[in-house]
């Protein structure tokens, strides 16, 4: 079973077109894997055993059948944030407020992953409507990580990025709003690629912040990333925000080669309050770069240095609103006694929520009340187009930038950090890449001295996937997957 | 004795007759089964998205352009973010910062003659859904069949002085947009609905006074009712010495007053932004044209040409064209026949009456311009009298039926055979002999009486001038 | 303090949740020292800078005026907590 379940997504679709696997089996070790390390990881939500059972028969008819000859992903289990819809299937953002919501439709992304036949094994844990970066705030627990059972597999993708890594998924969706794929990935020894807004379909994907949400995979490694990445990136007219190309192939950028490859390196991170172990890491990865061929340089980016205040105004100001649906009335939770309309409001969305989710909805009402529009909110949208033009100008001279993922590798389960102001330093980079637009990947570049993982991010300029892909390939050559040890 | 003046303006939400939502393809159909129309869409399920009718687009520039407006080059939505059972998302979408159109006008005919009456805004937005208040079971139930069909608001400058005038501004734009074919603009189905800001100042006064907003109308009658309602309450305070509070009020209909919903204290924070989700609307020059080149004649340029061209009355003209339906009807059976003012006679005297004893719709008219030309012709050339041609115009005009075969199945060809009307014309002058007297002894207008019996003892079918001609020579 | 109760219970009111006592306490602690936070973004200049809403300059995104089959209200029900004749139900507003 160890031996399934370990293999890469592409080596295991690759034993399964050579019929030396059967779809059958293939979801039969995942279903054995996730039974027995579930009791310790808490990964997912909801485990769609029958369902999968169901898809594995159906999938392996259409590759007998012929059907399935250029889909990388044909039987291959993957695991979906619960914050993405799926028909018949609850989706549950981690919320009472939605613990039972079944929806009556499929998101685009899960539709082409089925399409492309992907076996849908679970819905992973994450924080409440993917707020947090930690899965502390979800309804159903939180998830451990594999590295180490003590520490966070981090946030929001959580659920997504301890799946892979326990082995219990061979990829997974998760989605990034300010870093929400790229740090659990980092914390978990992943890849976990932000894409470039617009490039895939968020409808399903239950919005965070609607202007900064991106959904894209977690894997084991960047060829696995790709796969996903081809299958579910493309123009839905379900979505008016997607770009209107049909289909974004990326497969030709997995080439070992960054020679003279431009490669900046913003100041602002390295001057911060880094940890030790992550600066020598990242030092040493630019090391390699270099002696790869590329050319590295330190530049100034200042102008992203109030990243983060746009972020909170912003993200929370979408949300507010977003999240304004959840009222007891069409689905969702109602709370059991009530005096009226007002207070069946209130009580609902009262219990219904948990503290960071109200603490969000409640300063996105401030920054939007009358009088608060111009000072903040759109403020915040004209730092935002600063923000974004600074990296338009940095990749006038750049092919990709490089920065650690995060200050610290993943915080131990128990630690609150919510409001610290390192947290806020460390969330600079990831989150003016959303404000901005940008794809970006978080990589596996080292281990710290307590053996936990540590992420190098490479940013790229709209649609620059290719760079990203390529330099992280390359990387990948010299520093190939760990799985984690600890691993049952 | 110190007079005073009411200042008002409109705010009227007109749905618009697309055949599908603002943002989701579910019918707009009025009248079906409750929550049949719906989907995850305007339902407010979380994880999908609004993507915009273009047609509802359109109908909205094409408005903006016959009131005269600018067009902005791009505009977004927004949200309007508040908490109603109504309202599924929890936001209305909407447009705040950027409306559509601005800065147009709409020429009114008061009884001082016309009056431009300027408009502020025009914005296009989404309905909500019904709300219907069950006090048996003390709860309120819900149907969002109406949840996303697409409106347009159309906010007045304070130009209008008086209940006559509002409504003056509301039939004018009920014509023109029907004539448009935007919106049926039917008030008792809520396609069309008023808001009124009203406040009063004294006469020759430059400043305004405290204004309140009255929401939510939907008839002529109540419109009427609470600006007139809503004046005099406003002056009976200021006339005592009290101040108006600005605050939102509906009207009660049943106790024929306003009555407070909420003081300004009260109003709710909207915490309007620009809808991430939906992406901005570019308006080309191009577009316009288009648009502009596609907009229907309307009634005062119909009214003038009806004129001019067919040689009708004003009065006519307006009757004429009080309705879509009728003055195509008109001008299609006059292509057809070329007698413009037949046809108009037709319409106006016996359709006008149809409808009004029917008690039903221009659009109801169930007669062709090809059938009424038909008949009209059928008069013109003496193949059916005119009295038996109204009974065939009520048929037709009211059923699917063909005149000529009406006719023909009927029996009410118009006689011609001298020797039937010789017969007839007999028996009248035997029945008469008075009447024959009179003749004789030099009283002709009892030739005329003669005439007028034997057509009708022919019940009608008689061709006049064979009688005529008949009756001459029998008496003679 | 930025943020005062008053405000606050304004806000709390448009965005309609209940809190715990002991929530209200902390949200409206941690809330002023969000504000402090944000209110550090004033010292970047941001004069004759448009504000950005959207990501790309997508424009005119349209469907064409046409109905398709809505899902069937019986699916979207399913997830309804009281449903009365195929209708919503809350509790009676009154005017
Ligand atoms: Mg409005
Ligand atoms: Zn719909």
């Amino acid at each position: 079973m160890k031996e399934i379940t370990a293999m890469s997504a592409m080596k295991v679709a690759d034993k399964i077109k050579k019929r030396e696997l059967s779809v059958q089996e293939v979801v039969e070790a995942q279903l054995k894997a996730i039974k027995l390390r579930e009791p310790i990881y808490n990964c997912y939500i909801t485990i769609t055993e029958d369902k999968a059972r169901e898809d594995a028969i159906k999938v392996q008819r259409r590759i007998d059948n012929g059907e399935l000859k250029d889909s990388p992903l044909a039987g291959v289990p993957v695991a979906i944030k619960d914050n993405i819809c799926t028909e018949g299937v609850k989706t549950t953002c981690a919320s009472k407020m939605l613990a039972d919501y079944v929806p009556s439709y499929n998101a685009t992304v899960v539709k082409r992953l089925e399409d492309a036949g992907a076996v849908l094994i679970g819905k992973v844990n994450l924080d409440e409507f993917a707020m947090g970066g930690t899965t502390k705030t979800s309804y159903f627990g939180e998830t451990k990580n594999p590295w180490n059972i003590y520490h966070t597999p981090g946030g929001s993708s959580g659920g997504s990025s301890a799946a892979v890594s326990a082995e219990e998924a061979f990829v997974s969706l998760g989605s990034d709003t300010g870093g929400s794929i790229r740090q659990p990935a980092a914390y978990c020894g992943l890849v976990g690629f932000k894409p470039t807004y617009g490039t895939v379909s968020r409808y399903g994907l239950i919005p965070l912040a609607s202007s900064l949400d991106q959904i894209g995979p977690l894997s084991r490694n960047i060829s696995d990333c790709v796969s996903v990445l081809e299958v579910i990136s493309g123009h839905d007219p379900m979505d008016a925000t997607s770009v209107k190309q049909e289909r974004f192939i990326y497969r030709q950028a997995l080439i070992d080669d960054v020679k003279n490859m431009r490669i900046g390196v913003p100041k602002l991170y390295l001057e911060e309050d880094l940890d030790e172990d992550i600066r020598c890491c990242f030092m040493e990865a630019i090391k390699t770069f270099e002696e790869m061929g590329a050319k590295v340089e330190l530049f100034d980016l200042d102008e992203i240095r109030y990243s983060v205040q746009a972020y909170y105004i912003i993200s929370c100001a979408e949300a507010c609103s977003n999240l304004a649906r959840y009222d007891g009335v069409r689905y969702g939770y109602r709370a059991g006694d009530y005096e009226g309309l007002d207070e069946l409001y209130k009580k609902s969305r009262g219990e219904g929520f948990g503290y960071e989710v109200k603490r969000r909805i409640m300063l996105g009402a401030y920054v939007l009340s009358s009088g608060n529009y111009e000072s903040y909110y759109n403020k915040a949208g004209r730092i935002r187009s600063i923000i974004s033009k600074a990296y338009e100008e940095a990749f006038n001279r750049y092919d990709v930038l490089f920065s650690p993922e995060s200050l610290s590798t993943a915080p131990q389960l128990n630690e609150d950090s919510s409001l610290s102001k390192r947290k806020h330093h460390s969330e600079i980079l990831n989150v003016s890449v959303n404000l901005a637009g940008l794809p970006a990947v978080s990589i596996p570049c080292g281990r710290d001295k307590n053996g936990l993982p540590i992420g190098l991010q490479i940013i790229s300029k709209k649609f620059g996937e290719r760079s990203i892909i390529q330099a992280a390939y390359a990387f990948e050559k010299t520093k190939p997957y760990e799985r984690p040890q600890a691993l049952l | 004795m110190m007079n005073y003046e009411t200042i008002i303006g409109l705010e009227v939400h007109v749905e618009l007759s697309t055949e599908s939502k603002l943002f989701c393809p579910c019918s707009t159909r009025f009248g079906d089964k409750p929550n049949s129309n719906c989907c995850p869409v305007c339902i407010g399920m979380p994880g999908v998205f609004s993507i915009l009718n273009k047609k509802a687009v359109e109908y909205a520039i094409s408005v903006g352009i016959a009131l005269d407006c600018t067009i902005v080059k791009s505009c977004t939505f927004d949200r309007k973010n508040y908490f109603y059972p109504d309202l599924p998302k929890g936001y209305q979408i909407s447009q705040k910062y950027c409306p559509i159109a601005k800065n147009g006008r709409l020429i009114i005919d008061t009884k001082d003659g016309s009056k431009s009456i300027g408009i502020h805004e025009m914005h296009i937005e989404e309905d909500a859904g019904k709300l219907i208040h069950d006090s048996d079971n003390n709860q309120t139930l819900v149907d969002y069949n109406r949840s996303g069909v697409p409106l347009i608001e159309i906010v007045s400058e304070p130009d209008l002085r008086c209940a006559d005038e509002a409504a003056a501004f509301l039939d004018k734009l009920r014509m023109m947009l029907i004539y448009m074919g935007v919106s049926d603009c039917k008030m008792q189905e809520g396609s069309m609905r008023v808001d009124i800001n009203l406040s009063v100042r004294k006469t020759g006064s430059r400043e305004f006074g405290t204004r309140t907003e009255i929401k939510n109308l939907n008839s002529v009658k109540a419109i009427t009712k609470a600006i007139e309602g809503e004046s005099k309450r406003q002056i009976d305070i200021l006339k005592a010495g009290g101040v108006v509070d600005k605050e939102t009020r509906r009207w009660d209909d049943n106790k024929n007053e306003s009555i407070r919903m909420r003081t300004k204290e009260e109003e709710d924070d909207y915490r309007y932004f620009p809808d991430p989700d939906i992406v901005p609307i570019e308006i080309s020059d191009n577009w316009i044209d288009r648009l502009r080149s596609s907009l229907p004649e309307f009634r005062d340029e119909k009214i003038i040409r009806y004129q001019k061209e067919y040689g009708i009355s004003k009065y006519d003209a307006e009757v004429i064209t009080s309705s879509v339906e009728m003055a195509k009807l008109f001008e299609d059976t006059t292509k057809l026949c070329d007698l413009p003012k037949e046809a108009a006679n037709w319409l106006m005297v016996e359709g006008m009456r149809l409808l009004n004893e029917n008690n039903i719709d221009a659009c109801d008219i169930c007669i062709t311009p090809e059938r009424l030309s038909k008949l009209i012709l059928m008069v013109e050339q003496g193949r059916v009298n005119r009295i038996k041609a109204k009974e065939v115009f009520e048929k037709s005009f009211l059923e699917n039926i063909d005149p000529e075969e009406y006719v023909k199945n009927h029996r009410l060809e118009m006689i011609s055979d001298a020797s039937v009307i010789r017969l007839a014309a007999m028996k009248v002058l035997e029945d008469n002999p008075g009447a024959v007297s009179d003749y004789k002894n030099g009283k002709k207008k009892a030739f005329g009486n003669l005439v007028g019996q034997t057509i009708k003892a022919m019940d009608h079918k008689a061709d006049p001038a064979i009688v005529n001609a008949i009756i001459k020579e029998l008496l003679e | 303090m930025k943020l005062t109760q008053e405000d606050f219970n304004k806000i709390l009111n448009t965005v309609k949740i209940s809190l715990s006592e002991e929530e209200e306490i902390k949200l409206i602690k941690d809330l002023n020292q969000l504000i402090e936070f944000i209110d550090t973004m004033n010292e970047q200049d941001s004069e004759n800078v448009e504000p950005m809403a959207y990501i790309h300059s997508i424009k005119n995104v349209y469907r064409d005026d046409e109905v398709t089959d809505s899902i069937s209200g019986q699916k979207l029900h399913e997830n309804a907590p009281e449903i009365s004749d195929d209708y919503y139900v809350v509790p009676r507003i009154i005017h």
